[in-house]
């Protein structure tokens, strides 16, 4: 009775086990949460980035990094948006993020009328070349997005 | 641990400020932002997790900006955002901590 059940608890092992490895050989992109949290934040790309219409122009952050960092743990960053800052028109937030970090998220900046310009400037970590994307929420426009190229020589995450 | 000291922020606006003129503030403040991540080298174990998480900013008793910090940003963070100086009153920022401690640092805005 014994030798029974040993033998069919390790076929089951053994087929669940090869289920397994099957399973995650045929769909490892859908473990990976980096293309999940891209698609859950993002906005308006410009059409054509180098011909913007007057409205992409005033809405898109232009996002200023440098060509190469040799130390991924201090890359200075400017965001800013050329937009107006008036009572009932203005940009609510910037949101700067890179996929490609541990922590994607370099921070969630809110701004308001009293600012006078929705500008941030900062340094961030960066673990390797990537795409450095911005965020800005416009209160009657919506979400546009810029992004910026950087090398890193040395990751620092 | 070598771990850094947290201390008063610094805050840093031009000298001479026109009334209506948009300026330029600097904020820094010495803190290691570690992301609960990382690990040290020698004792293999994870370094605890001591981060700002908000800052906020106050012109003449008015909360104009909130930020939300995230471990994503160097060690000795330099922040630097825009005011629109439309009248000489106290600039005020307050930064909060991961382990509850509250920083707070005030300049005063001068208009001319």
């Amino acid at each position: 009775m014994n030798i029974i059940k040993d033998s069919l608890s390790r076929r089951a092992f053994l087929k669940t086990a090869a289920l397994i490895g099957l399973i995650s050989s045929i769909i490892p992109d859908m473990l990976i949460p980096k293309r999940v949290l891209a698609d859950a934040e993002s906005g308006k790309k410009a059409a054509d980035p180098k011909k913007l219409t007057p409205e992409e122009a005033m809405h898109i952050p232009k996002v200023d990094l440098p060509i190469i960092a040799e130390d991924g743990s201090l890359v200075p960053i400017i965001v800013s948006v050329n937009h107006p800052m008036e009572p009932d028109h203005y940009i609510k937030s910037i949101y700067i993020l890179d996929d490609l970090s541990a922590i994607p998220s370099k921070g969630l900046y809110r701004f308001t009328p009293a600012n006078g310009e929705a500008y941030i400037s900062t340094r961030i970590k960066l673990a390797e070349t990537t795409t450095v994307r911005a965020i800005a929420e416009c209160n009657k426009h919506g979400k546009c997005e810029g992004s910026s190229d950087i090398k890193v020589t040395v990751g620092g995450c | 641990m070598a771990m850094v000291e947290t201390q008063k922020p610094k805050m840093r606006i031009p000298s001479d400020i026109k009334k209506g003129s948009i300026v330029e503030v600097k904020v820094k403040i010495e803190h290691p932002m570690e992301s609960g991540l990382r690990k040290d080298r020698e004792t293999k174990k994870t370094i605890p997790k001591h981060t700002l998480e908000k800052m906020y900013i106050y012109y003449g008793g008015e909360q104009i900006s909130d930020f939300d910090i995230s471990p994503g940003l160097s060690e000795n963070p330099l922040i630097g955002f825009k005011v629109k100086a439309v009248k000489s009153a106290p600039l005020k920022v307050v930064l909060t901590c991961s382990e509850g401690n509250k920083f707070e640092e005030t300049v005063d805005i001068k208009v001319s």
